[in-house]
């Protein structure tokens, strides 16, 4: 089990977006990198916000990169705290209904691009998914 | 060459006019006698999951949205020969005006003769989402088109509060509400008078969304420039209208099932989008379901 927003975790989501066919289709008009950002939760063992870059291009993931305590500069970050992660990963919240409930937050990017990629963004969170995730107890 | 399309029977603005006509219906013939006797009844059986409270917010959001969109069309119907948009355009929005005069009518019908109470406490209800997407910023960009000048400056405004009002707030709220609406209270057979005033509001607001398709579709492909102007409008208001779906988030047993409302909403912005070239879908599917709405 890995924890969390942390380098072994994002390498390892990479190569779970890589191996996916499901995102390699459901992904194919995505061509932005993706920053997952985690607000500092100290209590949680983060005491820096923490963001996952992805350079994800036509249902594939390049480079990733791990910044912690330092803003994300992809084009696109979605920002949300540890429940709304841990809801969203653990297959509890819908990654778009997290988004219109405000849970997670599209806070650079078009949220009108983002709204017609749907498809992609729920591909992108099965492929989270299926990284074995130690969120700890609730 | 404003009224080059006046004659022009085969024109899908005439269409849908010709189908104004056919459907007509009046809201003062609805039955409301035996909603009166089942409203007492959910309100007294269902105060665990408050299935009263939700089905009269719903109404009271109806309500006020239907109140806002009567009161800001006009200005459609003004714009129409300054922007040289084509007589058939008028055919259908003055058709589309009496009819949400109409829908009006049946929720202020509903308040006063169901709920007991003045259809006028509905606006209160509005909490900031719908608020700015169904009234403050559907006035400001009617206002807009009320105040455009030139033929220009007249046809980005029109097009603009196409997106708006029929895409915002009719394909991605009024519709979209309408069928949740209807779906919740006829798996449980209730209130069958609101039951089919949502039915026929709904076939009604099936051809408003369709006039922004057509619009929409029409405009960004003579002048592909347009396409940002559609975009923008959606980029503006898609966090209120999600935030106006999600303002039923609050209940623990949601009447209306709001993961298929938002899929639908979404599905009918995509529609949006497509039509104005802008995503890889064609918006025939919608035209077909509304086709069959009436
Ligand atoms: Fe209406
Ligand atoms: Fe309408």
């Amino acid at each position: 089990m890995l924890r969390p927003f942390t380098p072994e975790w994002a390498a390892a989501f990479r190569d779970a977006i890589n191996a996916d066919a499901e995102y390699r289709t459901a992904g194919a008009g995505w061509t932005w990198p993706l920053a997952l950002s985690l607000s500092a939760d100290p209590a949680r063992g983060f005491p820096h916000d923490v963001a996952i870059e992805l350079d994800l291009a036509h249902g594939t993931c390049g480079e990733v990169r791990v910044k912690v305590g330092e803003r994300a500069t992809t084009d696109y970050v979605l920002r949300g705290d540890y429940d709304a992660w841990r809801a969203v990963v653990g297959g509890q919240l819908d990654p778009v209904v997290a988004v219109t409930m405000g849970k997670l937050k599209l806070v650079q990017g078009s949220l009108t691009t983002l709204m017609l990629q749907t498809k992609a963004a729920k591909a992108l969170v099965a492929c989270a998914q299926k990284v074995p995730t130690d969120f700890g107890a609730s | 060459m404003p009224f080059a399309n006046a004659t022009d029977l085969a024109s899908p603005y005439f269409q849908l006019f010709g189908k104004a006509k056919r459907l007509h219906w009046d809201p003062a013939d609805i039955d409301l006698s035996a909603d009166r006797d089942q409203w007492r009844l959910i309100v007294r059986d269902y105060q665990r999951e408050r299935y009263a409270e939700q089905i009269r917010r719903l109404c009271a959001f109806f309500a006020a949205g239907e109140e806002s969109v009567t009161n800001t069309l006009a200005p459609f119907l003004a714009a129409v020969p300054r922007g040289e948009l084509g007589l058939d355009k008028e055919f259908h929005l003055a058709a589309q005006l009496y009819e949400e005069a109409k829908h009006y009518e049946f929720f202020a019908r509903y308040f006063n003769e169901v709920f007991g109470e003045s259809p006028a406490v509905a606006a209160a209800e509005l909490t900031p989402a719908p608020q700015a997407v169904l009234v403050d910023d559907l006035n400001a960009v009617t206002d807009r088109l009320r105040r455009a000048e030139g033929r220009e400056a007249v046809r980005h405004a029109f097009l603009e509060a196409v997106t708006h009002y029929m895409g915002a707030v009719e394909a991605m709220l009024a519709r979209t509400g309408y069928v949740g609406a209807h779906d919740a209270l006829a798996s449980r057979g209730w209130l069958p008078g609101l039951q089919e005033g949502f039915r026929l509001i709904r076939r009604d607001e099936g051809r408003h969304v369709a006039f922004g398709i057509h619009v929409v579709r029409e405009m960004c492909a003579d002048e592909p420039h347009l396409r940002s102007l559609v975009q923008d409008t959606f980029e503006r208001n898609l966090p209120n209208v999600l935030g106006t779906i999600q303002a039923f988030g609050i209940y623990d047993t949601p009447i209306v099932d709001l993961g298929k409302l938002t899929a639908f909403a979404l599905g009918a912005y995509e529609q949006f989008m497509g039509a104005a070239g802008l995503a890889a879908i064609d918006a025939t599917g919608l035209e077909t379901e509304l086709d069959a709405d009436g």
